[in-house]
């Protein structure tokens, strides 16, 4: 049985489509058969590999303007076509075309199911914002449209590779721009002779790599300040796995993957024989011993009424250690919907 | 909203906005090595720092110090 | 300080009537064993049960893993402060028996519901996916403990201790009349000039204000000390051990503290890449940021004083221990001294979150020996040894199943030294 040519649908703006530069930005959505501009290229290496059935394309302004309207327009072509993949680009430096291939990509793998391949400078913003959606591949370019002689063949190998169905290497190795996913291999050399070797490259200033590259965390924006905490109703949530007596939701020393909320009692403080502190990663004697110490309640109770306005009588707790960052960021969102409902001004958070 | 944690720089690292630095990673909010009287202070004070804070305008993640009498 | 270490290979274990060394089969009296921890108040049963590399077979309620060592010459013995006096060890002649351990089993009382104190089980997998460490790929001579009920967990930690460290040294004995297949020797040697300094900074935590705060030197309990300069061959000789109270991925045993890797190829390097000038001991954990900061920057302060150029940063544990370990390689870097960081990773169940829970800009040179995270399944054994069943995680009100059946565990916490926090095997993490 000879095998299937790979359907290929291309995604191209309005300058490398032919149409013309910044000028003609708000042209929208055109449809041709076959390849056009760095298409023909592309053909030209696949050879009887692949096709380009249809090539799409769509002015930068249009595209970011009207999203909501051209890209389910996009994405019944692509069907229509029947395409097997979707390339779009390559998109170099062009930071609005960059934005336009991915969001190509993420609405092809949200709801087609199928690759898209994309190739693009490291720096453009859109790499960041859409190398770690599931189903889309970004290679590296230069920065300028002149790297295109050398980006088609690459683009034409991966796209076999790709839909050859054999799992693909590491991103080094394969020559994609890492999709945020770090998996556990083995390697040839042990753990202690590969940092003596980069200790010896380091003290000799040869060139090394460091096998974890530092990342920066997200920017998360302060909120306003209380403007009277006089009047404020105030929220407490503790990550020191603080739970009443008897464990009654069953919260686990580690790897936490729920928060819940539990009424305050009506004293003017917290006693340990009501509460028990489920936790693995600190140690918990202090705390179950006096409560207060991961929930400041002895405290918030004298100062209520003056220094702040109320206390709001839940508090929200979970165990923090070894809680991934999927797990916190749910749960964050969840805590403060809740305290939305209960009109809450102000939290505090008990970190241990 | 103010976090209190001991690991104020770590807190300030990943994000939060507006950090008090909390006694120790067991016991952020007071001292139980103290007298209760003095623990108690203590525990006043970072919750006092805490509010602080949350009437202040910040612009990125912000370590606020509680000023200890005890 | 010159210290000889002769190895004596060790193929095969069987029991016997007598305990002797025969080339390389190992003959052990289980009479005999149990009749030197017999004495012992804390201790009701006392099994001894041999497992093999690639059988299926699983250890449970593991505390510590030890080498049988004993000193045949020169001043104090192996393992001081624990079965030795506390003279000052790293010289004479140690024998040793490789490629095999002791292994101590016993399943503390939950006398601490929560917390760091709180019993935690640890797996040793012979076979399968789970036999990660070194430890897996040794003839492990199983000592199952069951305790007496009515003493404190630090009374039952001595015992499980000394339990292991008796055994081990009477298995070591059956060298002290015969000849290593190979000695090497170890010593810190004048080098050439213009070689460069290097350190190895060896940070451990500890947890204070626990019956047994985990990490001992010289069978001293280790609590918020600041760095201190250590000769390698100390640690050789056993003069840095962890406790023996349940064990787990992120708590070396013993025996990979005398066979540390990142020791043995520093020395290896010694006098032809570098001056390996010697061991800098880094108790980690600290509660409060500004001591964390003070133990990094004064371990960066021994390495100038010692002349480093270059330095090597270990640590074991989870946590809020790694923040010292980056402060370190900061502190290191600011003073001129080239760091180079080998630590596991985060990363989550698939890999897709941070790797590291804290970050400091100087932190170029990491080594990544893999991941603590990811879910791993344990498969149905033929036999448990230490044990018939276990509980994983008491505190959420869990049932005991069965030691042999298959194990679903959220991440590698459970499997002892799954984690290769020092680097004797070739997991790495890569980006895809």
């Amino acid at each position: 049985m000879s095998r299937k040519k790979i359907r290929i649908v291309h995604y191209l703006n309005q300058f490398f489509g032919g149409i013309g530069g910044e000028t003609e930005a708000d042209t929208g959505l055109q449809i041709r058969e076959g390849a056009v501009g760095p298409g023909t290229g592309l053909r030209q290496v696949l050879g009887e590999k692949g096709e380009i059935v249809a090539t799409l394309i769509c002015g930068d302004n249009h595209f970011s303007n009207q999203i909501n309207e051209v890209l389910p327009e996009i994405i019944a072509a692509i069907k229509r076509y029947e395409a097997d993949v979707v390339v779009a680009g390559p998109a170099f430096n062009a930071g609005r075309y960059g934005f336009a291939c991915g969001e190509v990509g993420k609405a092809v793998a949200e709801q087609l199911g199928i690759p898209t391949l994309t190739a693009m400078y490291p720096e453009n913003p859109a790499v960041e914002t859409y190398r770690k959606v599931r189903g889309v591949w970004i290679l590296p370019t230069e920065a300028m449209a002149k790297d295109m002689p050398r980006v088609l063949p690459k683009l034409a190998e991966f796209l076999q590779k790709v839909m050859s169905g054999v799992e693909l290497g590491p991103a080094k190795e394969e020559g994609y721009i890492p999709t945020g996913q770090r998996r556990l291999v083995f390697t040839s050399v042990p753990g202690a002779e590969r940092a003596v070797n980069m200790l010896l490259a380091k003290l000799n200033a040869q060139p090394f790599e460091t096998e974890i590259p530092t990342e920066r965390f997200e920017h998360v924006a302060p909120a306003p300040p209380v403007k009277d905490m006089k009047t404020a109703r105030v929220a407490v949530i503790t990550t020191s796995g603080l739970v009443p007596r008897g464990n009654p939701d069953h919260f686990k020393m580690f790897n936490a993957t729920e928060w819940r909320k539990y009424k305050l009692p009506d004293e003017s403080s917290l006693h340990g024989e009501d509460w028990e502190v489920i936790h693995g990663g600190f140690n918990t004697a202090y705390a179950q011993k006096n409560p207060n110490l991961v929930l400041p309640l002895d405290a918030l109770r004298r100062m209520a009424g003056h220094a702040f306005g109320e206390l709001d009588n839940t508090f929200y707790t979970i165990t923090g250690v070894g809680t991934s960052l999927k797990t916190a960021k749910e749960a964050g969102e969840e805590i403060a919907a809740s305290m939305r409902e209960a009109r809450v001004d102000a939290a505090l958070l008990v970190a241990t | 909203m103010a976090t209190i944690s001991a690991m104020a720089q770590l807190a300030q690292q990943v994000g939060a906005s507006r950090v008090v630095v909390g006694r120790k990673i067991p016991h952020p909010c007071g001292d139980p090595t103290l007298p209760d009287e003095f623990d108690f202070k203590v525990r006043e004070e970072i919750v006092t720092m805490a509010f602080e804070a949350l009437q202040t305008s910040v612009g990125a993640a912000t370590v606020f110090r509680p000023s200890h009498t005890v | 300080m010159q210290l000889d270490i002769g190895t004596f290979p060790v193929n095969t274990v069987v029991f016997d009537s007598e305990t002797l060394l025969d080339e390389d089969e190992l003959k052990i009296s289980r009479a005999e064993l149990q009749a030197l921890l017999q004495d012992d108040p804390r201790i009701a049963g006392l099994e001894i049960e041999i497992v093999k590399p690639g059988e299926s077979a699983r250890v449970i309620h593991v505390c510590d893993a030890i080498e049988p060592r004993i000193k045949v010459s020169g001043a104090g013995g192996c393992y001081p402060g624990v079965v030795a006096p506390v003279t000052t060890v790293g010289q004479g002649v140690t024998h040793r028996l490789h490629g095999m351990s002791v292994v101590v089993s016993a399943e503390y009382p939950r006398l601490l519901e929560t917390g760091t104190g709180a019993a935690q089980e640890a797996i040793l997998e012979m076979s399968g996916p789970g036999a990660l460490s070194p430890l897996s790929k040794l003839i492990n001579v199983v000592v199952a403990l069951k305790f007496a009920p009515g003493h404190s967990l630090a009374d039952y930690h001595q015992a499980v201790r000394l339990a292991g460290f008796k055994v081990a040294e009477r298995l070591a004995e059956t060298t002290r009349e015969k000849t290593p297949a190979h000695v090497k020797h170890y010593e810190l040697t004048a080098v050439p000039s213009g070689l460069p300094k290097v350190v190895y900074i060896h940070q451990s935590l500890t947890q204070l204000n626990l019956p047994v705060p985990f990490i001992t030197w010289y069978g001293s309990y280790v609590t918020d000390w600041m760095p201190l300069l250590v000769h390698p061959n100390e640690i050789l000789d056993g003069a840095l051990l962890p406790g023996a109270q349940g064990g787990h991925a992120v708590k070396p045993t013993s025996w990979e503290h005398v066979n540390n890797p990142v020791i043995e190829r520093l020395y290896q390097a010694h006098g032809k890449e570098w001056d390996f000038a010697g061991v800098i001991f880094h108790r980690t954990r600290f509660e409060v940021f500004e001591d964390k900061q003070l133990s990094a920057n004064q371990a960066a302060k021994l390495a100038k004083l010692m002349g480093a150029k270059g330095a090597i940063i270990t640590w074991i544990g989870a946590g809020n221990a790694f923040i010292e370990a980056m402060l370190t390689v900061q502190a290191l870097e600011k003073e001129g001294i080239k760091a180079v960081l080998m630590t596991y990773e985060h990363g989550g169940k698939e890999g897709r979150e941070a790797p590291l829970m804290y970050t400091v800009p100087e932190a170029d040179g990491v080594v990544s020996v893999g991941s603590l995270d990811r879910p791993i399944v344990l498969p149905k054994v033929d036999r448990v040894v230490g044990g018939d069943d276990l509980n994983i995680k008491p505190e959420s009100g869990d049932e005991r199943v069965s030691g042999k059946e298959e194990l679903q565990l959220d991440w590698y916490l459970p499997v002892q030294s799954a984690v290769d926090h020092w680097g004797f095997g070739k997991q790495t993490c890569v980006e895809y």
